[in-house]
């Protein structure tokens, strides 16, 4: 009953260890593009490669999350579930690592005025990705308090895609990137940064299933 | 003794199809959620219904007995296969049946068969048992709801945990679900036979079991081959409500449906209330299954559901006059053909 009780808090553990890697990932991510903006780049590719450190992190942990639930008695389907759960969630901090590794590579210039929307458009996605992170946190512990998280990341979802529309809008439309090139590319960019939010949005509404799976 | 085992043969008929049927309802989720293997949940179910019906059964069975004490072999015969041809008939048309209201009506037509005055006070006690019974495991659903929430969220127990606890609590349900089967149903299965029985004491070196034992233990066999033989098609392939719940939810409806048919069939539980003079509960064969729909509209009520389903409430109220009125004519037009055509007396 003890090694049981032992297992399941050390397997807790590892899954809210994997859940703060992601976390801390968004917030890098968030710097990251902050500097790239302020054209700091010595400190965006010191953040970057944080990212990267934390992204493998992530793949390790996953590892041994898998290796620890198989060897847990668990229902098979609550297994399956979790499983999807870490899987789909990695996702999200592979999506962290792939955009600032794009920012590193191609270093777009996004016209100063749009600096603005660009940082409101990160916030944003990042903060549709910690609701998820929360609604996660939930289903492990507080079932009952899943819910109402998965509600606010299809808030900021929606905020995020009024914000990605409006920086196309005027990338297009505002006369201020002059080769449709150069539009296309920043286009890529928003999209990538938004996708985050979509991302966590499918996974919010695979995890709503998952907890009326378990609703009594 | 050869004409003994053909003449129980009905009753262990009715045995194997409340093994078959009943026992699907107390393991069908876990087996389901692959939380544990059929062999092994046959195993315990088994185990505990033959523990159950021993130790237990002969409240319930007294009961029938006061409804109609039948003294012939070949009455007990046809009384008991009246009742699994109604079970057998109103299974075949889906329409809801429980052998505890089959026995009844066939006990009360070997009753008009032979003149034997059917007490009301009994059928009362027996009639407004059937009606508690769904209401009772609504209410302790009701109750085992609230408190299951209120300690999950009190304890903030991980899902690993949880989960640990949910799969636990379905075997351990589970057992106790297959001990109260067999204390409140095996009097279906064998109670028309116990008067008109004479078995010698068996002396097992550590314990001697008397005919009444005898009998249940019989029976208590019939159900487990109906559970190891056909329970697993009853699990698999009826879409009944129980298969569709979360494991969470099998484990309050099990639990909340075990406990009201413990309470109609527990003798210890009897005694207990005596000592402590308090008011007794009546033991009564009730109908697991009507426990079971009872306790799944409990969870819906506790969580707030405005829908009942009224199809379901209307079913099993026609089910308690039906299934007696179809098996008393059974009984009754058998009793005929065995007493005139196979000359046999069955009273």
């Amino acid at each position: 009953m003890n090694s049981i009780f032992k297992k399941s808090i050390e397997l807790n553990m590892k899954i809210e260890k994997f859940l703060d890697t992601i976390s801390q990932s968004l917030l890098l991510l968030e710097k990251a593009i902050a500097a790239h903006l302020s054209e700091d780049y010595e400190a965006f590719e010191e953040t970057f490669g944080r990212i990267r450190t934390l992204e493998t992190e992530a793949d390790n942990l996953e590892l041994e999350i898998k290796t620890s639930l198989y060897k847990f008695m668990l229902l098979p389907d609550t297994r399956a579930d979790v499983l999807s759960l870490v899987k789909s969630l990695d996702n999200i901090i592979d999506a962290t690592e792939e955009i600032s590794k794009e920012f590193h590579i191609q270093k777009p210039v996004f016209p100063d005025v749009l600096d603005k929307d660009i940082l409101a458009l990160v916030a944003s996605t990042i903060k549709a990705a910690e609701f998820l992170l929360s609604a996660a946190r939930a289903f492990l512990s507080e079932l009952y308090m899943a819910s109402s998280h998965i509600s606010k990341i299809k808030f900021y979802e929606h905020e995020t895609d009024i914000l990605e529309e409006k920086i196309n809008y005027a990338l297009f439309n505002d006369q201020i990137v002059s080769s449709l090139a150069e539009k296309r590319q920043l286009k890529a960019f928003t999209s990538m940064i938004a996708g985050i939010s979509d991302e966590a949005e499918l996974i919010g509404d695979k995890l709503s299933i998952f907890i009326i799976k378990r609703e009594i | 003794m050869n004409m003994t085992l053909f003449y129980i043969s009905s009753g262990l008929f009715l045995g194997w199809s409340l093994g078959a049927n009943d026992a699907a309802n107390l393991f069908g989720t876990a087996v389901g959620a692959k939380v544990i293997k059929f062999k092994t949940a046959a195993i315990i179910m088994s185990i505990f219904v033959i523990i159950g019906a021993v130790s237990s059964g002969s409240g319930a069975s007294h009961t029938l007995g006061k409804l109609g004490a039948i003294t012939s072999l070949p009455g007990a015969f046809v009384v008991a296969l009246a009742s699994a041809f109604t079970v057998f008939i109103m299974t075949r048309y889906g329409l809801p049946v429980s052998t505890s209201q089959s026995i009844v009506g066939a006990i009360i037509g070997w009753n008009l068969f032979s003149s034997n005055p059917t007490s009301i006070a009994v059928l009362t006690k027996i009639v407004l048992t059937w009606v508690l019974c769904p209401v009772l495991a609504a209410i302790f659903s009701i109750i085992f709801y609230k408190l299951f929430i209120r300690k999950t969220r009190k304890l903030k127990l991980n899902i690993f945990m949880r989960h640990y606890y949910i799969r636990t609590g379905l075997i351990v349900v589970g057992a106790f679900g297959s001990y109260s089967l067999g204390a409140n149903n095996i009097a279906n299965v064998m109670g028309v036979f116990t008067n008109s029985i004479t078995l010698p004491p068996l002396d097992l070196y550590f314990f001697t079991i008397n005919q009444t034992e005898i009998l249940f233990f019989l029976g208590a066999v019939a159900i487990s081959v109906g559970i190891f033989t056909y329970s697993h098609n009853v699990m698999a392939t009826v879409g009944n409500s129980i298969y569709k719940i979360s494991p969470s939810s099998a484990l309050i409806v099990v639990l909340s449906s075990s406990f009201v048919l413990f309470l109609f069939g527990s003798v210890s539980l009897q005694h207990l209330l005596i000592s402590l003079h308090l008011p007794t509960i009546p033991l009564v064969p009730v109908s697991s299954s009507q426990a079971i729909v009872g306790s799944i509209i409990g969870i819906g009520l506790a969580r707030g559901d405005k829908n009942i389903n009224l199809k379901k409430l209307r079913n099993i109220s026609f089910g308690w006059l039906l299934t007696p009125m179809l098996s008393m004519i059974l009984a009754y037009i058998s009793l005929f053909f065995m007493q005139n055509v196979f000359m046999q007396g069955v009273y």
